[in-house]
């Protein structure tokens, strides 16, 4: 037999306010989405429980909305559509490239959005995606409903702005107008694995392909997204060539503090950092010079 | 600790059964339904020997809850036996040499199954990436894969086969 979970009660819930009720009531109880985090920490009792509220049966968690302003994602939406999902591998490049290579073909077909962003393991690649994406968070909580953007719903390795008996129910990603270009990459060791390092970058062009804004988000390297704000300041108005990127290829490896870890080495990580800022960046160039985006 | 019931399609056929929350589906196949090609390799949720279909999406079932897959349709090697694809799929591991121990075969041949019906003629990427999730350590995949492009261009049946004589009890 496979390793077995310590003992813990199970309810389905049909509805948020249901999963509310019964997390505010019991104290150790914990929220399963796609279970793909949460099992293997049961499996290995890392982790043991009271009580687990499993929302898989809340059907219009699973959804994807398309609006004027924003693109909405259910919490219980798999990693798997997301990736096949045509509209967001067309607008947001960088989404569908997470998206793709998280974990494996199988753990995607069971893995969630929201399981993804409410682990909180700096080695998940959605949190600097939807970082660089400026999403915002919706929570929902004991009678009410609260909205957070990223910098306020990560506070560390692991851990949230979700108080116990919240659920994250969705993200909206605001639309990017005009010209919006994105990409993601990542360091692993092996496929699949998670990221030692992993760069989001979402670029606003002018009609000139100069640089309006941008937000380019560092994960994995600290234990939550990293908004490069000397990057973003020195690439304002700007057209990305290969003078630029050296000079950020520099800004990054000078600028982050790291230090030594099991994984890698600081040396290691700052290059690491570095390169994936520079390839990202011209990747997402690429794109919108290629008319892609 | 309460126990709940599942009641899961297996292999085309409902098999209901009382259990324990924290049953994985992976022991709920193999223990209670006594259907063995579904095998425990890793248990996490790295090897893939444990592939499933749930919903006709291939899964790990050592990293499912057998809650989770209360209601819903559960397919193991033995329920695509009389597949004509799975068929195939079987002689062309024999002739590429896609197996060697066997041990992962039946996760390799679920999740290269489940690419071809999706998409009938996948290159050598999309094959690659499709079996990313299956670890074997005999053949170097390099057979694997070999056996999955000769099975290209074919197509499936649209729906899965009753197979009911293969739930044992």
């Amino acid at each position: 037999m496979g390793s077995t979970p310590g003992k813990f009660d199970y309810l389905k819930v049909s509805s948020i306010r249901d999963a509310v009720k019964a997390l505010s009531e019991v104290e150790n109880s914990k929220v399963l989405a796609g279970g793909q985090s949460l099992i293997p920490l049961l499996k290995t009792r890392i982790m043991t429980i009271d009580l687990l509220v499993d929302i898989g049966g809340i059907a219009a968690l699973d959804s994807f909305r398309e609006d004027n302003g924003f693109i909405e994602i259910g919490a219980s939406y798999k990693v798997g559509s997301l990736e096949e999902n045509r509209s967001v591998s067309k607008y947001i490049p960088a989404l569908h490239e997470a998206a793709a290579g998280i974990a494996d073909p199988l753990v995607r077909n069971m893995g969630t959005v929201g399981g993804n962003l409410s682990h909180a393991d700096p080695g998940n690649d959605l949190p600097p995606v939807m970082t660089a994406l400026d999403a915002e968070f919706v929570i929902s909580g004991n009678g009410n409903q609260r909205v957070e953007k990223s910098d306020k719903f990560f506070q560390g390795a692991f851990s949230t702005g979700l108080s116990h008996n919240e659920v994250l129910t969705a993200v909206r990603i605001p639309r990017n107008g005009g010209n919006a270009t994105s990409a993601f990459m990542k360091q692993a060791k092996s496929s699949g694995d998670f990221s030692l390092a992993s760069v989001a970058t979402v670029l606003h062009l002018d009609d000139d392909m100069n640089c309006l804004s941008s937000r380019t988000v560092l994960g994995s390297i600290f234990p939550r997204p990293y908004l490069m704000k000397s990057v973003d300041s020195h690439l304002q108005g700007k057209k990305i060539n290969t003078g630029l990127l050296k000079e950020i290829n520099n800004i990054v490896k000078n600028g982050i503090s790291v230090e030594s870890d099991f994984f890698a080495s600081a040396e290691y990580k700052r290059y690491i950092a570095s390169y994936l800022v520079t390839e990202a960046l011209a990747l997402a160039y690429k794109r919108a010079e290629a008319g892609l985006t | 600790m309460k126990n709940v019931k599942v009641n899961i399609k297996l292999n085309g056929r409902k098999f209901e059964r009382e259990v324990e929350p924290r049953t994985l589906l992976l022991d709920f196949v193999r223990e209670f339904a006594d259907l063995t090609a579904t095998h425990m390799g890793c248990d996490t949720s790295n090897c893939g020997a444990c592939t499933v279909l749930l919903d006709g999406k291939p899964v790990k079932s050592c990293t499912v809850l057998a809650v989770q897959a209360d209601d819903r349709e559960v397919r193991t090697l033995e329920g695509l036996g009389e597949e004509p694809l799975m068929k195939r799929l079987k002689e062309e591991f024999i002739e590429k040499h896609g197996l060697q121990c066997g041990f992962c075969t039946s996760g390799m041949l679920i999740s290269s199954y489940s690419l071809l019906r999706k998409k009938s003629d996948p290159n050598e990427k999309e094959i690659r990436e499709a079996i990313s999730g299956n670890i074997c350590r005999c053949t170097g995949y390099h057979g694997i894969v070999e056996a999955v492009k000769s099975v290209k261009g074919e197509t499936a049946r649209e729906k899965l086969p009753e197979s009911p004589e293969l739930v044992r009890r």
